[in-house]
């Protein structure tokens, strides 16, 4: 069998691509409406949206990029994974309820829409929408790249193949991409995101047994190697150090709240209540597919630190890496097929997020109008994105985690106060929503522009996060509140 | 009244990151390339692909401090954010002590693993090469897993016992349907007009 290895794993990733293409046709006849292109509708279960939920931030980030900061920098790469825990409590906490309500009473069809009922102002909805649009081409791009770098590593392995560019896999990949998500939307991608949420658990878990069965030691043999290569690799803070650990942590965490392709899926459940079990399930899939993460990560680190594998010239390439030399070939496939599941489902949040921004919000909220046969242009705006990133993620020199951390913090930076503390503050008002926002983003862009490194590479994103909550919080004490629709000023407090 | 804990969490944060930021900063705090050329950047690299953190003590030892001060209150700021998301003014109050009692409850212990973690990394300054191990990690490490990421799972399990009493009571999902019936009927009546 392991002579058949490539073909074997070609055909997995080759069937889950067909049933994506079908799948995709499948919703392309059941989007009948931007409602449906954009919220599925909103009669979703809660296995749906839960699978929804975990797929969506988990993604290329956590099934490349995650094991590859772990081979990087050690434990380090474990805080971004183990802050979601208390991230999604934060995030149920305060929006599981409201959101889903409020998109319930206002007929929303996106977060920017939600800020507009929320604080009765277009321009803050607006600015919302402009402000969402920088973390969808990052994050985006994310999920290109990790695509990409995984189908080349992939063909490298057959003679036939070993010939096809970087340049080819990027195109080849946003193609798919973009096929998928312009026929289908929002229906396709919360279906398949079922499928693809087991795949995930599914692959994982064999990941798991594979990954401690690499060595006869197991984890224990792993962790002593590591250890007397670099004892504090294996300590909680690894190589990136405490302040640094406890940064990310902060924006990673505190974050999650203001992750548009997370909180999206909130509004889209068929009854408010459901939010209940959302939760548990959420989180419950997460960690499990989260084993992927850890087990690549320390297996990969220890195997290269203990000369059993050669030094791997990107640190990207550890899950693909792992696969292709530690796996069955099978395990492989599916685990492939996993890994270009969770990064389709949240390609395809992000697609539909940035086109629903571009087509159905920026023309209603800050222009009041409506843009005539919204469904083509919103397939057009579609294309149109998927491209940029792909270019975006063609030139970016960050590692896809380092690069999706920044695509979370902007995205943290825009949302978190304006959404999650504004729908559960009734003192806020549009300007402190407006000017936490703008202040967040100067701080950001300051940092990130000027080459700065903080203290103790303190994350510039938990930095602007501080900036764009403190702003928000002594804005809206100090200026009158506004003016809301009585029912939604009800709502806040329900 | 209302504002002071919000007032005090972000007051302590900002001087958390102050403190951290006019801390000394030792050269090999954030860890370097691996002492090893070929695995620091090995042919085709671009740039260092593995990095080693180092010795612990001597990295740490100076902003240990102030690191523990801006960890404590950030998990006890999400602690208070989380029993923020609980108010509803339809809450069921004659189980309200049991409930907030538990809800603290789970913040301490939460915390309190911060805590642990960092002392059982600390205690293994002296014998960096022999640490101790909890299950197949260094005590620290799996605290880290156990404490860190498996603690809020509290706050999880009283989301779900205590949803229908503090998160989204039978009262206040009526009072939605209402509001949302009444907004139906006044769009209706507009369009009528019109």
């Amino acid at each position: 069998m392991e002579g058949y290895r490539s073909f074997i794993v070609f055909g997995c990733i080759l069937a889950y691509m067909a049933m994506c293409i079908g799948v995709g046709i499948w919703a392309m006849r059941r989007t009948k409406s931007t409602s449906d292109f954009f919220m599925a509708g909103r009669h979703l279960g809660v296995f749906v949206t839960s699978a929804a939920v975990f797929a969506s931030t988990m993604s290329g980030f956590g099934f490349v990029g995650g094991p590859g900061i772990a081979y990087k920098s050690g434990t380090s790469s474990f805080w971004m994974m183990i802050s979601i825990s208390i991230g999604m409590c934060i995030m149920f906490f305060l929006l599981g309820k409201r959101l889903r309500l409020l998109a319930g009473l206002t007929n929303s069809l996106s977060v920017p829409e939600i800020v507009a009922s929320r604080y009765k102002s277009n321009r803050t909805g607006g600015l919302m929408a402009i402000a969402l649009l920088p973390g969808v081409f990052i994050y985006l791009a994310v999920q290109i790249k990790a695509m990409a770098v995984v189908l080349f590593d992939l063909l490298q392995d057959l003679d036939w193949t070993r010939s096809v560019s970087l340049e080819w896999c990027f195109i080849i990949c946003c193609s798919v991409l973009v096929f998928y998500c312009v026929t289908g939307g929002m229906v396709a991608s919360v279906y398949t995101d079922f499928i693809q949420g087991i795949i995930m658990i599914g692959a994982a878990l064999l990941v798991f047994y594979a990954a401690m069965t690499t060595l006869d030691g197991g984890f224990t043999e792993m962790a002593q190697i590591i250890t007397q290569d670099d004892p504090e690799s294996m300590q909680p803070w690894g190589t990136m150090g405490m302040v640094s650990c406890l940064s990310i942590y902060f924006i990673m965490a505190f974050g999650v709240c203001g992750q548009p392709h997370v909180i999206s899926k909130l509004m889209m459940t068929r009854k408010p209540e459901d939010s209940r079990h959302l939760l548990p399930l959420s989180l419950a899939g997460f960690i499990l597919s989260a084993i992927l993460w850890v087990s690549i990560g320390i297996t990969m680190r220890a195997v290269v630190v203990g000369d059993f594998h050669l030094p791997l010239s990107d640190a990207d390439q550890a899950s693909s890496a792992f696969l292709t030399q530690y796996a069955h070939p099978v395990l492989a496939g599916v685990v492939f097929a996993g890994l270009f599941a969770a990064i389709m489902s949240t390609a395809d949040s992000f697609l539909n997020i940035g086109a629903a921004a571009v087509v159905h919000d920026l023309p209603k909220l800050m222009f009041r109008r409506v843009v005539k046969n919204e469904l083509f242009w919103a397939r057009v705006m579609t294309v149109l994105i998927a491209v940029g990133a792909a270019l975006i993620a063609y030139f970016a020199e960050d590692t896809v985690a380092m690069l999706g951390v920044m695509g979370w913090s902007a995205f943290a930076i825009a949302f978190v106060p304006t959404v999650a503390l504004g729908l559960n503050w009734r003192r806020a008002n549009r300007l402190g929503a407006e000017l936490s926002v703008l202040s967040g983003f100067i701080v950001y862009s300051l940092i990130f522009f000027s080459g700065t490194e903080l203290p103790f590479r303190f994350h510039p994103g938990a930095f602007s996060l501080l900036v764009t909550v403190t702003v928000f919080f002594l804005v809206s004490l100090a200026t009158p509140p506004d003016t809301i629709e009585p029912d939604v000023e009800e709502l806040l407090e329900l | 009244m209302k504002y002071i804990p919000a007032f005090i969490i972000l007051l302590l944060l900002w001087g958390g990151i102050l403190w951290i930021f006019t801390t000394n900063h030792p050269s090999d705090a954030l860890g370097y390339p691996h002492v090893r050329q070929e695995l620091a950047q090995p042919d085709g690299a671009l740039k260092t692909m593995m990095f080693q953190g180092g010795i612990g003590r001597d990295r740490h030892i100076q902003v240990a401090g102030a690191g523990l001060f801006f960890g404590v209150v950030t998990l006890v700021g999400f602690s208070l954010l989380i029993a923020w998301g609980c108010r509803s003014k339809n809450s069921n109050q004659e189980i309200a002590a049991f409930f907030w009692n538990l809800m603290v409850m789970i913040g301490i212990i939460y915390v309190g693993a911060f805590l642990m973690m960092v002392i059982a990394y600390q205690s293994s300054w002296d014998y960096p090469f022999e640490p101790h191990y909890l299950g197949p990690f260094p005590v620290g490490t799996t605290l880290m897993f156990l404490g860190i990421c498996g603690v809020p799972v509290g706050f999880i399990v009283l989301y779900v016992l205590f949803y229908k009493e503090f998160i989204l009571p039978a009262k206040s999902l009526a009072r939605f349907h209402a509001l949302v019936e009444a907004r139906q009927s006044a769009k209706s009546e507009t369009e009528d007009v019109s």
